[in-house]
């Protein structure tokens, strides 16, 4: 039911949950989170740290190690066919040609013994029909479509740069045409001005290869600049999503408003921020309830009881809330 | 690269000569005199001096250390105190043997440790990887002198396979191998578990996985090739540890090599034999940790542009 | 986790308590180090009580009487584990055997210790000439395989058990060295070692006080592994003959004597002190695995749970089954 409100053609995740099963207790890392792309479309994946962007991008890859961790249940759906219920075998055809992944940290997502060239020319071997020359010429060319010289494609990456490292991380992912790229916080581990040239870059290869993409982050201000929606995420599910207009004009769930009372709005010249009070909840020990509630300044009663279910508040803005599902109700006459 | 094996090979000297000189403090520590020992109590005090000149033990210590290098560098090693020939022939006459066994013993515990490894870290948590773990454990724990006589035991003695001696024919070659690589087969799987282990949870194998490549070559070509850093390292410490270990095996195996032939020459104080017999595996010792440290540079390309 | 905030205020005592606590649930947690950790505790009961278990006189005889008409007997329920060559009663030797080897275990480990970590921590401590001169020394060291030194430094001795444990002692000297040195350098460069030369520490307090309690915890690992390797490199010199000496019932003594009737296929001689050896590096082993992973920072938290993973995925597995079978 929670499924009509979302109209994705490219990537329809419904309920996913994703849990961790180690010694000292059950991690749940994801619960039913919810989120609809389409063909093109990028999407910002809003958070803190431990909120599950990471774990959910693995498992759209369906790379989240197992064991310990395991999708426990939930859909995602991909150009028609659940990702869950093909095979491995189909599911390696898929990943690094239809959906590609650019991870965190540069420094340590390159494999440190194999030359920068050989390792974009690996992908385009598994999914192209081409020969090993043909490989390392498209390669180069990535290489040289993300501003590293031909000269340098046989070095390996400790000779590059964090910057550099990244561009060859992008090159990788990209070089099959990937109908959809996930970006794990690709800028968060280089410096401010690496990062600036990096998001250019991507979002001009987005264009030139028309691919959708998911953008994990926790910088608001990148969403600004590269996404068309926002989905805010909180202890492993989707609490608000929209258009980012919509989402910065008018939050509506009580976190994301708060993320937006702790960022510096510099035309309004405040004194201080107002952070969100607490911690986010120990993934092992969720709060009954809406996850949010003992933060929450608008808490009720029934916010410890009553998990909210997804309510449509605008055309295609979404929250997860009590405060919402009411008032949406009594609209409704329920 | 060239000048990296120069500078380690010059570096080697000072230890080498270290070597000689703590097996000649060592040997000063004997009580009795060795002249004596050889002529036996009832020789005459000429017979007594014209060898001790002869020996060269008529020098302060020191000086007969500093003799001992000169000669050394001119491939004399002195002359055995108990067979009067000299250490150079009788060192190198058994010499192969000993190299063999430990070269075999290597062998072994490789082609046993690193593909056990493998398995037992792709198969974590699983029976295969608990049953690994505990049979490595028993590995690292049976002295390789008594994993011989068991072997004996139960392939010569209750079986009638195999000798029990010798190691001249192949068939004689099976059960020193295992009794002396077990140990290192042991240690070298449970440090290649432990290096796959770090080595599949990273990052490039995520991103080796990411772009769809075959579980296989995720492990082969991309794990595998950083794991095997720190197991390289494992198997030249191996390798001396099985220089060592010949001393014991080959006396059990009643082999001819060098292990057992120090065994005997330092019963008897045969200090020349000694030295020289130390001095040999100290040598070869060195020169496989170098082999080790230019067999990384060939792995790992990082460690290649540091030695440049 | 999530006592994160609580654990920041909690007050400076209580935290080297509940450090022990954490590193023994953790150490708990292992059944092989558990299995280890009983095993030595067994060990020490019968070096402790070998007088008790094995008696002057009775079923077991003394473990040095000798009974000439009882020379070689394969085990029975009169002689658990055979007699020897003299008629001697072999569990009664093995029994008293692990008094030696513990020993020798213990000796040397504390040879190791008392001269490697004070080298170790000078080294590591002052850098410049002195860490060149102690490390050079130890790479010598560690040039020759360790099981020749210990032979050369024994057979210079002359045999004996105690000229053993100080060959072995020396060769155990290097790894403590090195060790504690490595822990070091990373030690001294933190800033509670800043604080104390602030507050006008001297070198030798700073280092005892500060920087080697901190550096306790891969020494005690070592250690552990450590006593494993000097048992069986005793055992090894033993049974060349540069050790224990006839009489004494040490392990690898009566391997040496074993092996001469092994052909024979007298295998009680050999099995039962051999065993024992293995034993009780095994134990010592897996105790030092147990312990290396309870200190190990890294591996704090992350065990998987298999248990429940199971449950989970069989409930998953048992509910598609269902719905194929609905549709």
């Amino acid at each position: 039911m929670a499924n009509e409100l979302y109209r994705g053609k490219l990537l329809n995740i419904s309920d996913l949950s994703i849990h961790f099963f180690i010694e000292e207790g059950t991690v749940h890392a994801v619960n039913g989170l919810n989120i609809a792309l389409a063909p093109g479309e990028t999407i910002g994946l809003v958070g803190e740290t431990g909120a599950g962007k990471t774990t959910t991008a693995l498992g759209i890859m369906r790379l989240v190690q197992s064991p310990p961790g395991m999708v426990v249940e939930g859909k995602i759906e991909f150009e028609g066919r659940d990702l869950l219920e093909i095979s491995e075998a189909e599911m390696r055809k898929v990943r690094g040609s239809k959906i590609s992944m650019i991870f965190q940290d540069p420094m340590t997502s390159l494999n440190p013994t194999i030359p920068v060239r050989d390792q974009i020319a690996e992908v385009v071997l598994l999914h192209e029909n081409v020969s090993a020359q043909q490989a390392l010429f498209k390669a180069e060319e990535m290489l040289e479509k993300v501003g590293i010289r031909k000269e340098r494609s046989r070095e390996y990456p400790h000779q590059f740069s964090g910057g550099m490292r990244q561009r060859v991380g992008i090159a990788i992912a990209l070089a099959c045409n990937p109908a959809l790229l996930i970006s794990d916080e690709p800028t968060t581990a280089l410096d401010v001005t690496i990062q600036a040239q990096v998001l250019e870059l991507m979002k001009d290869l987005k264009v030139e290869f028309n691919t959708a993409m998911i953008m994990i982050t926790h910088d608001l201000g990148i969403v600004a600049e590269i996404c068309d929606k926002v989905a805010i995420m909180y202890a492993g599910s989707v609490v608000e999503t929209a258009d980012k207009y919509e989402l910065f004009k008018n939050p509506k769930h009580p976190y994301t408003i708060g993320l937006f009372n702790s960022l510096p709005d510099i035309e309004k010249d405040e004194d201080r921020l107002v952070p969100i009070k607490g911690l986010m909840p120990d993934p092992m020990n969720l709060p009954p309830g809406c996850p949010f509630h003992p933060r929450c300044d608008r808490a009720m009663p029934q916010c410890s009881e009553i998990v909210p279910e997804n309510t449509e508040v605008a055309d295609g803005h979404v929250v997860r809330c009590l405060l919402y599902e009411a008032e949406h109700n009594k609209e409704k006459g329920v | 690269m060239h000048i990296f094996i120069l500078k380690r090979l010059l570096m080697m000297i000072p230890v080498l000569l270290g070597v000689v000189f703590i097996m000649f403090v060592i040997s000063q520590l004997t009580p009795g005199d060795p002249v004596l020992a050889i002529l036996g109590e009832v020789a005459t005090p000429e017979a007594v001096a014209a060898l001790r000149e002869q020996m060269g033990l008529d020098q302060p210590w020191l000086m007969q250390f500093f003799n001992y290098v000169v000669g050394v560098v001119q491939l004399d090693f002195g002359t055995s105190w108990q067979s009067g020939r000299p250490v150079f022939t009788e060192i190198f006459a058994r010499f192969p043997n000993t190299m063999q066994l430990a070269g075999m013993g290597v062998a072994f515990a490789l082609l046993m440790g690193i593909p056990l490894g493998i398995v037992s870290a792709v198969k974590q948590y699983s029976i295969f990887d608990t049953g690994a773990t505990f049979v490595g454990l028993i590995g690292v724990s049976i002295p390789n002198f008594w994993l011989g006589m068991m072997m004996i035991m139960f392939f010569t003695v209750t079986l009638g396979w195999l000798p029990p001696t010798g190691f001249t024919e192949p068939i004689q070659w099976i059960m020193p191998t295992i009794a002396i690589g077990t140990n290192s087969a042991a240690i070298i799987m449970r440090m290649t578990r432990s290096s796959m282990l770090e080595c599949i949870r990273q990052d490039y194998v995520r991103t080796a996985r990411a772009k769809g490549q075959i579980e296989r070559k995720v492990i082969f070509r991309h794990a595998l090739k950083n794991a095997l850093i720190p197991v390289t390292t494992t198997a030249g410490l191996s390798f001396g540890f099985l220089l060592g270990g010949a001393v014991l095996t080959e006396t059990i195996f009643a082999i001819p090599g060098l292990g057992a032939f120090m065994v005997s020459a330092f019963f008897n104080r045969d200090w020349p034999v000694a030295i020289g017999g130390v001095l040999l595996i100290a040598v070869s010792f060195s020169f496989v940790n170098l082999f080790v440290d230019i067999l990384y540079a060939f792995i790992d390309p990082r460690i290649r542009s540091q030695y440049r | 986790m999530e006592n994160a905030i609580q654990s920041n205020t909690d007050l400076k005592p209580k935290k080297r308590r509940s450090q022990f606590g954490e590193i023994w649930k953790r150490f708990k947690r292992n059944p092989l180090a558990i299995v280890g950790l009983v095993l030595i505790v067994l060990m020490f009961l019968m070096a402790a009580l070998a007088d008790v278990i094995a008696p002057g006189d009775g079923v077991f005889a003394g473990y040095n009487l000798q009974d000439w008409n009882r020379i070689r007997q394969f085990p029975s329920a009169e002689h658990w584990f055979g007699t020897d060559d003299i008629g001697r009663d072999v569990f009664s030797r093995v029994v008293h055997g692990s008094r030696i080897s513990l020993q020798v275990g213990f000796v040397v480990i504390i040879i190791g210790i008392t001269v490697g970590i004070p080298l170790g921590a000078i080294a590591g401590y002052y850098k410049g000439i002195l860490d060149n001169v102690i490390m050079r020394f130890i790479d010598i060291l560690l040039a020759v395989p360790n099981i020749l030194l210990a032979i050369a430094i024994a057979a210079a001795l002359g045999p004996g058990i105690t000229n053993v444990m100080i060959a072995v002692g020396i060769g155990a000297i290097p790894i403590y060295a090195r060790t504690v040195r490595a822990q070091v350098l990373a030690v001294k460069e933190q800033e509670f070692v800043e604080a104390a030369r602030a507050a006008g520490a001297n070198d030798f307090r700073i280092i005892r006080r500060h920087i080697l309690p901190n550096c306790m915890a891969p020494v005690i690992v070592e250690a552990s592994m450590g006593m494993a390797g000097a048992i069986m490199a005793a055992a090894g010199l033993s049974f060349i003959g540069l050790g224990a000496q006839a009489p004494t019932p040490e392990w690898g003594a009566m391997l040496a004597d074993g092996r001469l009737r092994m052909l024979a296929g007298y295998w009680h001689l050999t099995l039962f002190p051999g065993l024992m050896i293995a034993l009780i590096i095994f134990a010592l082993n897996m105790m030092g695995d147990g312990l290396r992973d309870a200190l190990d920072p890294k591996l704090r938290s992350g065990g998987f749970s298999k248990k429940r993973f199971r449950r989970i995925q069989l409930a998953k597995a048992a509910a598609q089954n269902n719905s194929g079978e609905g549709q």
